[in-house]
């Protein structure tokens, strides 16, 4: 399996946010995109995940464009956005059912994606009541619906505390492990550790950049 | 989309019992003013004397000497009082409620009444209860009693006269035909006037017109609960619906098809509450639900927290309802704020309650709610698609 980004470029109004965008990866990386606030990290995310529309270039998966094959993005995009994409009012299952039909959650609970993310512990629970590690893992059971090959995560482990990024990246190392994809925007140097090839955004180009794991060759690159 | 739509109806339904007791503590509340106001509209109304308008009566010195007559000797003085006006001047003193109605005497009423024809008097009165025309109805039997005493006593005396002049062979037929004549008009007493009801509001006496816009204040209100369900301080979720194809034009209207099912459940049963006619206002309340719920999405979507939400939600609603004549008669505001109340929703809403209490055709006012509903619901989507992309904590 692999993804080609290819000459993706975005401008809002005079600003060009991003340029040029290439970069190519295949199954079971990691991939992190770091920058200042700001950047355009998130703006790349959103336009793989088909929130919004790229003004130019292509987003290969195999040889297929999925900018022109929205149903099959769709299906083999899985995004988990900053915010958390739950109702808080509502239980775990509740928001769980909006992704899954009944019968593979009960399947997926029982020895699938979400067994592995531990979701069933608080699944009666409202996401009101989660702690912000619950709500993560939730969120990401939720994306992880249509078991996408490529997922993207803005920010996985922000505001969480070490045992919510422990649970967290386990199992994010797991799906990589599995031959998962995953494109991740982040500050922290804990989950750049888990990535295999890392990019800095600097004026809406990526640079390669090799983490040496030294955070102040990192921050004077940034 | 239809997994949206459930989840929507789930949220609906763990809102609804704090919907439901909203809605009764407000039902209750303004019900009671409503009673308040009735009560003590009824209570001033019955001590008060009628003030009515003669109209056409200036130019007729007899006229104005009965009107004269009437309220020196007659018992009717005690509860009526006439004064005397021009037409266009009584329709207004009824519109700012200085009269309580106005009597049109025809040109010629007179002649016309001498000769034995009837020519029916205009009664134009604000408001279809019992009140006053009742009174008026009241006299008016009195008269016509105290005419079949005088016409049977005026057809004996012309009996007796002709017979002492001579005249006995005709004396039987005339007085037949004078009491044929009289009969043919005293049998006729339901054309003596005909009845015209302006209203004070759109047609509506006080007490609907209240109910109308009672109803219309209840219903800006009781949906405030549902903030809590539509204001969002985070667009994750929609962000991951846009990403897997429900994007913002599905997603508020999934939104608003429930919200609108509520709103109308709602407004049938605030209607039912007040009139007990709720079959008869489900149809037509289709138009109206779905504008109050377009409406409020669209402060949902533009207000970013919640508090400032229901203060908007509030303000608006109490300050439309007012400009629209909901809680004050419209006709003591300025003609430029009575103009523009027609074009307020709230305005539009009790205008199409008031056509159905009438049971006039609310197509029009339902067209222009349905307007409404549409461009409420296209703000919604356009701020909808701003925010995904754009809000905090998110994208750029």
């Amino acid at each position: 399996m692999e993804i080609r980004i290819e000459h993706l470029s975005k401008s809002f109004g005079k600003k060009q946010v991003l340029r040029d965008i290439t970069f190519s990866a295949g199954g079971g990386k990691c991939i992190g995109i770091l920058g200042a606030n700001g950047c355009g990290k998130s703006t790349l995310l959103s336009l793989l995940a088909g929130v919004r529309r790229a003004d130019g270039g292509a987003f290969y998966f195999e040889n297929s464009n999925l900018f022109q094959d929205e149903k099959r993005r769709q299906h083999l995009v899985g995004y988990v956005p900053q915010g958390t994409p739950l109702v808080e009012e509502l239980s775990g299952w509740d928001n769980l059912l909006l992704w899954y039909d009944r019968q593979t959650l009960k399947k997926e609970l029982s020895d699938g994606v979400l067994k592995v993310l531990g979701v069933d512990a608080f699944l009666k629970t409202t996401v009101s009541k989660m702690s912000g590690g619950m709500k993560k893992r939730l969120s990401i059971g939720c994306a992880m619906a249509q078991k996408p090959p490529v997922l993207l995560l803005d920010e996985p482990t922000a505001a969480l505390d070490l045992n919510g990024k422990k649970g967290i990246l386990q199992y994010l190392f797991q799906y990589k492990k599995s031959g998962g994809l995953l494109i991740m925007t982040s500050h922290d140097p804990i989950e750049l550790e888990m990535c295999d090839e890392c990019y800095i955004m600097r004026d809406g180009v990526l640079h390669p950049f090799a983490y040496d794991g030294n955070i102040h060759n990192l921050m004077e690159k940034i | 989309m239809k997994k949206y739509l459930q989840l929507q109806f789930k949220r609906m339904r763990k809102t609804m019992v704090l919907v439901i007791l909203v809605a009764a503590f407000l039902v209750c509340g303004i019900y009671a003013v409503y009673q308040a106001t009735v009560t003590r509209w009824s209570a001033e109304n019955s001590t008060e004397k009628f003030t009515i308008a003669m109209v056409g009566t200036a130019d007729d010195a007899l006229l104005r000497l009965g009107i004269s007559a009437a309220q020196t000797m007659d018992a009717s003085r005690f509860t009526v009082e006439l004064v005397e006006m021009e037409e266009k001047q009584a329709s207004d003193a009824l519109y700012a409620g200085e009269i309580a109605a106005y009597i049109v005497v025809p040109d010629g009423f007179l002649d016309h009444a001498l000769q034995g024809e009837l020519i029916p008097l205009k009664f134009v009165s604000e408001t279809g209860g019992k009140t006053i025309l009742t009174v008026v109805k009241q006299e008016l039997s009195a008269a016509v009693s105290n005419l079949v005493l005088s016409s049977e006593q005026g057809s004996f005396a012309l009996y007796d006269a002709l017979t002492a002049l001579g005249h006995g062979d005709i004396a039987y037929q005339e007085m037949n035909n004078l009491a044929n004549l009289y009969a043919g008009q005293i049998f006729n007493r339901d054309n003596l006037f005909s009845v015209e009801y302006i209203g004070v509001s759109e047609g509506l006496d006080f007490e609907k017109a209240l109910l109308c816009g009672l109803s219309v204040l209840l219903l800006m209100l009781m949906s405030i609960p549902f903030a809590g369900v539509f204001v969002r301080d985070s667009y994750g979720l929609e962000r991951l619906l846009c990403s897997k194809g429900v994007g913002a034009f599905k997603q508020v209207l999934s939104e608003l098809m429930l919200y609108g099912l509520s709103m109308l459940i709602l407004v049938t049963a605030a209607m039912w509450a007040f009139s007990k006619g709720a079959p008869k206002y489900l149809l037509a309340g289709i138009p109206v639900a779905l504008c109050i719920a377009s409406l409020c999405l669209m402060i949902y979507s533009i207000t970013e927290h919640l508090v400032s939400a229901v203060i908007l939600q509030m303000l608006l609603g109490v300050g439309m309802c007012f400009v629209s004549g909901c809680i004050y008669p419209i006709s003591f505001f300025p003609a430029s704020i009575q103009s523009l109340a027609r074009f307020l929703p709230t305005g539009v809403i009790k205008t199409h309650f008031s056509g159905v209490l009438l049971g006039r055709s609310v197509q029009e006012t339902g067209l222009l709610l349905t307007a409404f509903s549409v461009f409420f619901f296209t703000v919604c989507v356009g701020v909808r698609k701003y925010r995904i992309v754009h809000h905090k904590g998110g994208i750029l």
